[in-house]
C-alpha cells in the first residue's frame, strides 16, 4: 500500500523546519533573575529542565504510544525525544502539590471573559487564554533539580506529561505535581512543550495535544501560549500593533488584542521558567502554592524591542508579538509565587 | 394428435412439478419473504488526519457503540412518533442528503413553529466534545433528548416518548436487544446518540488528497484554495484546522451586527462569550446551506464575502476576524477548496436512509 503523500502544508512545514534549524538564532542568554528566579533564553542552560536533557521526559520504557522524533543537540549528537501519551510515573508515592495559576494585571486579578479596566483606562476582555507547561521540577536548596510528574487530581501523570491551561475550563487553572517530601527552594518548568511533543504526528493526538486544544499550528507545530482579547482603548484610540518594533513603556500595559507564542518545530524552544521561593512538602497533603502570571510582563515582552534575526515563521502581528515574548522571557518577571 | 397433446401436457406437468420443488422451500413455511439484510452502521475507521480513536473508541463507557444500539437509534431518528403531533422526526430537520442539515435558515417544528437557529450538519460528531451552537450539551447523549422536548421542535416530554415506543412490540424488543431492558428516557437518548455517532464522512476529494490518493476532483484550483485556507492571509485554519476542519471551539466571527442571539454567553454567563458560537466542521459544507448559527448566509459565496469584509461589525467580534485581501480568483480558489470537501458517498449512502 502506497505511503500517504504529504499534503502541501506538511511539505511547507518540513521545509520550514529544515530552514529554521539551519538559520535560527537562539534567543539571547541573560541568565537568572535573582529577584524572581526568572530565567529564559535558550533552554538547556538552566539546569537541565528542557526537553532535550531532562531525564525521564516522558520517555520511560514501557510507556505506550511513542510518536516522537529525533533531534540534534548542540554537540551534534542525536537525542530521541518522545511524546508519550501515558507516561510512566516517576514516583510510586508522593505528595500532590496544588499550584493554582492566577492571572494578574497591575496587581489585580485579570478576569477571563470579563472587562478588566487598566490604570490607563483601556478595557481588556480576554476571550481566549491557553498555554502549556511541561517538564516540571522542584529546585532543591542546593539548586539541584528534582523532576516531578505533572499529575491530575488522581495523582497519575497527565497525558503527555503536560499541563494545559485553558481559561474556559476552571479545572485547568490548577496545575498539580507529585513530589517527594522535602524542603525546596523553588520550581521550574518549560512554558510550552518539549521538543518531542512539538513534532511528530500531532494531528492524531488526544487532548490536550489534539486540534481541539486550539494550539495546533501548521507553521510551528504547537502554540505554547495563545491569548486573544477584546480591547476597548481609553479615549477610543486604536489597538497597539506589536509589529512596530518600538520598545514598550515600562510604565504599563499596552492594549494588545492577540499574542501567539509558538516554538520552533523540532527544536527545544519553549522558554525555561524558574520561580524561586520556599516550598515545604510534607509526607502527605494538602499542599498548595499559587503561581501568578503577570499579564503586565507578558504585554511588555510582546512589544519589546528585541532582535528577531532568524525568525522565519509566517504570521501576523500576533505571531511576531509571541516571538518577541519568547525571546525576551529572561528579562521579564512573568511567573512568580503569589505573596 | 392426441399423443402429441398428451406429450405437451405431460411436459408441462413435469415442468410445473420441477418449479414447485424448486420454489417450495421458500413458499411453504407460511412466513413473509425475508427482509433485505440490514446494512451495518458501526465502523472502527479512524480517517486520515482525524484525532485518535474510532467512533467505537470514543463512545462513552456507559453507552458502548454496538450495532444494535445504532440500528435502534436510526429507527428512532427517522420516526415522527417522537413528536407531539406525530409529524416531526429528527430527520425532518436533519436531512441525510444535506449532510443531515436543514436547507432552511431556521427549522420548522410542530404546529409550524419556527426555531431560532439553523439545524447544523451531523457529520463526524463522534470526534466532538460539545454540542449545539452554544455548547450547552457536553455529550451526544445529553444533546439527543433536547430537541424532542423543545416546545418549538418536537414538543414531547421524554416520558411520553418512552410510553409511545414501549407500546410498540418491535421497539420493545429492539430496546431489550440493545440495552437489556425496557425502553427508558436514558436509553432512548443513548440510542439516538449511538446512531449519530456512526455518521462518519471521510471520502471527499480532500480526504483522498489527505490520504495521498490521486483524485481528479482535487485539482490545481482546489490545491491553491487549500494553500490559502492554511495561510495566515486568511487564517481559516485558526478555527478550522486540517483534520476535522473544526477545533470545536467557540468564537464570534462577526456574523451579525448587534443584539440577537447571545450564543455561548447563555451557557457561561461571561461577558466575553457574547455572540460566540461553536465552530462547525466543514465537511460537506457545500451541501449544508444556509450558513452560520442563524442561517443568515445563503451561499458559500456569501460566507467568503463576509469573511473578506471582516465580519459585520458585532461589538464582540473576535480579533482574528479582520478584512482579507483576496482577489476574485483567490476567492474562487477558496470556494473550489470548500466544494472539494463534499463526500458524495456519504450523502447517498443507503445506511443513512430509513
Amino acid at each position: 500500500m502506497r505511503e500517504p503523500r504529504r499534503s502541501p502544508f506538511r511539505i511547507w512545514w518540513a521545509i520550514i523546519s529544515v530552514v529554521v534549524s539551519a538559520a535560527c538564532v537562539p534567543a539571547p542568554d541573560s541568565g537568572a533573575d535573582a529577584a524572581t528566579g526568572q530565567t529564559g533564553g535558550t533552554p538547556g542552560e538552566t539546569g537541565g529542565t528542557t526537553g532535550g536533557t531532562t531525564p525521564g521526559s516522558g520517555g520511560a520504557a514501557g510507556a505506550s504510544a511513542l510518536d516522537g522524533g529525533v533531534t540534534v543537540d548542540g554537540t551534534g549528537g542525536t537525542i530521541l525525544e518522545a511524546c508519550v501519551e501515558a507516561p510512566t510515573p516517576r514516583l510510586d508515592t508522593g505528595t500532590v502539590i496544588d499550584l493554582p495559576l492566577a492571572l494578574v494585571a497591575e496587581g489585580k486579578p485579570f478576569v477571563f471573559g470579563e472587562n478588566n479596566t487598566l490604570s490607563t483606562g483601556d478595557v481588556l476582555t480576554p476571550l481566549n487564554i491557553r498555554f502549556y507547561i511541561s517538564e516540571a521540577a522542584l529546585i532543591g536548596p542546593d539548586g539541584h533539580q528534582v523532576p516531578v510528574d505533572i499529575v491530575g487530581s488522581n495523582g497519575l501523570p497527565q497525558p503527555y506529561g503536560v499541563h494545559f491551561f485553558n481559561a474556559e475550563d476552571a479545572a485547568s487553572t490548577t496545575m498539580r505535581v507529585l513530589a517527594p517530601p522535602g524542603t525546596y527552594a523553588g520550581v521550574s518548568f518549560l512554558w510550552g512543550l518539549n521538543v518531542g511533543c512539538n513534532q511528530g504526528a500531532i494531528y492524531t493526538r488526544k487532548m490536550p495535544l489534539s486540534e481541539a486544544s486550539q494550539m495546533t499550528w501548521p507553521h510551528t507545530g504547537y502554540l505554547f501560549w495563545r491569548y486573544e482579547s477584546l480591547v476597548t482603548p481609553a479615549g477610543g484610540g486604536g489597538v497597539a500593533d506589536a509589529d512596530g518594533g518600538a520598545a514598550a513603556s515600562d510604565a504599563g500595559l499596552a492594549p494588545l488584542n492577540a499574542i501567539r507564542m509558538g516554538g520552533v518545530l523540532g527544536q527545544p524552544s519553549a522558554p525555561a521558567i524558574r520561580i524561586d521561593g520556599s516550598l515545604t512538602v510534607p509526607p502527605s497533603g494538602p499542599v498548595a502554592k499559587t503561581i501568578q502570571l503577570n499579564m503586565d510582563e507578558i504585554f511588555r515582552g510582546a512589544q519589546m524591542d528585541i532582535d528577531l534575526t532568524g525568525f522565519l515563521i509566517p504570521g501576523g502581528a500576533e505571531v511576531i508579538a509571541g516571538e518577541r515574548l519568547r525571546r525576551g522571557v529572561a528579562s521579564l518577571h512573568i511567573f512568580s509565587f503569589a505573596p | 394428435m392426441m399423443g402429441r397433446r398428451w406429450r405437451w401436457v405431460r411436459g408441462a406437468g413435469w415442468l410445473s412439478a420441477a418449479l414447485v420443488v424448486t420454489l417450495s422451500p421458500g413458499c411453504d413455511d407460511g412466513l413473509a419473504p425475508s427482509p433485505p439484510p440490514t446494512l451495518d452502521l458501526v465502523t472502527d475507521v479512524v480517517p486520515v488526519g482525524f484525532p485518535a480513536g474510532s467512533p467505537i473508541d470514543r463512545a462513552p463507557a456507559e453507552n458502548a457503540l454496538t450495532e444494535a444500539r445504532a440500528q435502534l437509534g436510526k429507527r428512532l431518528f427517522f420516526d415522527p412518533v417522537l413528536s407531539r403531533t406525530g409529524a416531526i422526526s429528527c430527520s425532518t430537520c436533519h436531512l441525510p442528503e444535506r449532510a443531515f442539515a436543514d436547507p432552511n435558515p431556521v427549522s420548522t417544528g410542530v404546529d409550524d413553529l419556527l426555531g431560532t437557529r439553523n439545524a447544523p450538519a451531523l457529520v463526524n460528531l463522534a470526534w466532538s466534545d460539545t454540542f449545539f451552537w452554544d455548547g450547552r450539551a457536553a455529550t451526544l447523549e445529553e444533546q439527543a433528548g433536547k430537541p424532542i422536548e423543545n416546545p418549538v421542535e418536537m414538543d414531547l416530554p421524554l416520558a411520553d416518548a418512552v410510553d409511545r415506543v414501549a407500546a410498540d412490540g418491535d421497539y420493545a424488543r429492539a430496546f431489550a436487544d440493545a440495552y437489556v431492558g425496557p425502553p427508558s428516557a436514558d436509553h432512548l437518548r443513548m440510542a439516538i446518540a449511538s446512531f449519530v455517532r456512526t455518521l462518519v464522512s471521510h471520502n471527499s476529494p480532500y480526504d483522498h488528497h489527505l490520504a495521498g490518493q490521486d483524485d481528479p476532483a482535487f485539482g490545481v484550483a482546489e490545491q491553491r484554495g487549500e494553500a490559502l485556507f492554511l495561510d495566515e492571509r486568511t487564517g481559516c485554519f485558526h478555527c478550522h484546522p486540517t483534520g476535522l476542519l473544526t477545533n470545536d471551539g467557540f468564537f464570534n466571527n462577526g456574523s451579525y451586527v448587534d443584539g440577537g442571539d447571545v450564543g455561548r454567553r447563555m451557557v457561561t454567563g461571561r461577558t466575553g462569550d457574547l455572540g460566540k458560537f461553536k465552530v462547525p466542521g466543514l465537511r460537506n459544507v457545500a451541501v449544508s446551506a444556509p450558513y452560520m448559527h442563524d442561517g443568515s448566509l445563503a451561499t458559500l459565496e456569501d460566507v467568503v464575502a463576509q469573511y473578506v469584509r471582516g465580519g459585520r461589525g458585532h461589538p464582540t467580534t473576535d480579533p482574528q476576524i479582520r478584512p482579507l485581501s483576496l482577489s476574485p480568483d483567490e476567492q474562487a480558489d477558496l470556494l473550489s477548496f470548500l466544494r472539494s470537501l463534499t463526500d458524495a458517498s456519504f450523502l447517498s449512502d443507503p445506511r443513512w436512509r430509513p
